[in-house]
């Protein structure tokens, strides 16, 4: 399998396991780390479901793209022909709030700046593109 | 996919992944629940603030007539996103 895949996907919820799967088979041939995969799993589903939630004009369709280069996994979420959607740019949550006062709203982008190294966030000529690296398990490190 | 089994004597068992996709089914199970319950997290793989969601939503109802959720069997990938969500302090976890 190369070092390199993508998939091209619908802007759905219903599309999140297809996704899922995917990054499963990618991991799986790679050998690359449970953890890693969990953090990479995580970060797309948060990453997609605001993507859907909060840019309703978006493309129809989202492609993800997924990359081992040495000891980072490298992933890529693009959509064409769409406003723009900066997930880097986000109000922090309260993680100490009591019980009442808590709301699930930006957690998800929380939880993505948790579990990866690196986000990136390009716009040019309508085409949002979101780059995740995670820094795996590496023999060669 | 997720499956859920609940009986109101030994509670909730997750088992699967917890994600966006399964909100509705997971919230028609959780809004069954009235009274403090255990929630055995020991077969789920997976959970995103979705997930989250639905528990939180559900500790705040439970709460208002003095109950709550107790979660125990996570595994360690789990267990971080509850920390990293800071709902290791708004939930009972074991």
């Amino acid at each position: 399998m190369a070092l390199e895949e993508s998939y091209t996907f619908r802007r759905d919820v219903r599309e999140l396991s297809h996704v899922a799967g995917f990054i499963k088979v990618f991991v799986a041939q790679h050998a690359i780390d449970s953890d890693a995969h969990f953090a990479v799993d995580l970060a797309v589903e948060e990453l997609i479901t605001n993507m859907i939630k909060y840019n309703p004009g978006g493309s129809p369709l989202i492609e993800i793209g997924l990359r081992k280069a040495g000891c980072q996994l490298i992933v890529t979420l693009c959509e064409s022909d769409s406003p723009r959607f900066d997930p880097t740019r986000h109000e922090e949550v309260d993680l100490t709030a009591a019980l009442d006062d808590r709301t699930p709203g930006g957690l998800g982008l929380h939880l993505v700046r948790r579990v990866v190294d690196e986000v990136h966030y390009e716009y040019a000529g309508r085409r949002n593109t979101i780059r995740l690296v995670k820094s795996i398990q590496c023999d060669h490190a | 996919m997720l499956d859920i089994q609940y009986d109101s004597a030994a509670g909730i068992r997750l088992h699967g992944r917890f994600d966006a996709e399964e909100v509705q089914n997971a919230e028609r199970v959780f809004s069954g629940v009235n009274t403090s319950c255990v929630v055995d997290f020991e077969g789920l793989d997976y959970i995103s603030s979705a997930g989250l969601g639905v528990l939180l939503a559900t500790q705040q109802r439970l709460s208002r007539s003095g109950h709550e959720l107790k979660l125990v069997g996570m595994t360690p990938h789990v267990r971080m996103i509850f920390e990293y969500a800071g709902f290791d302090f708004v939930f009972d976890i074991d």
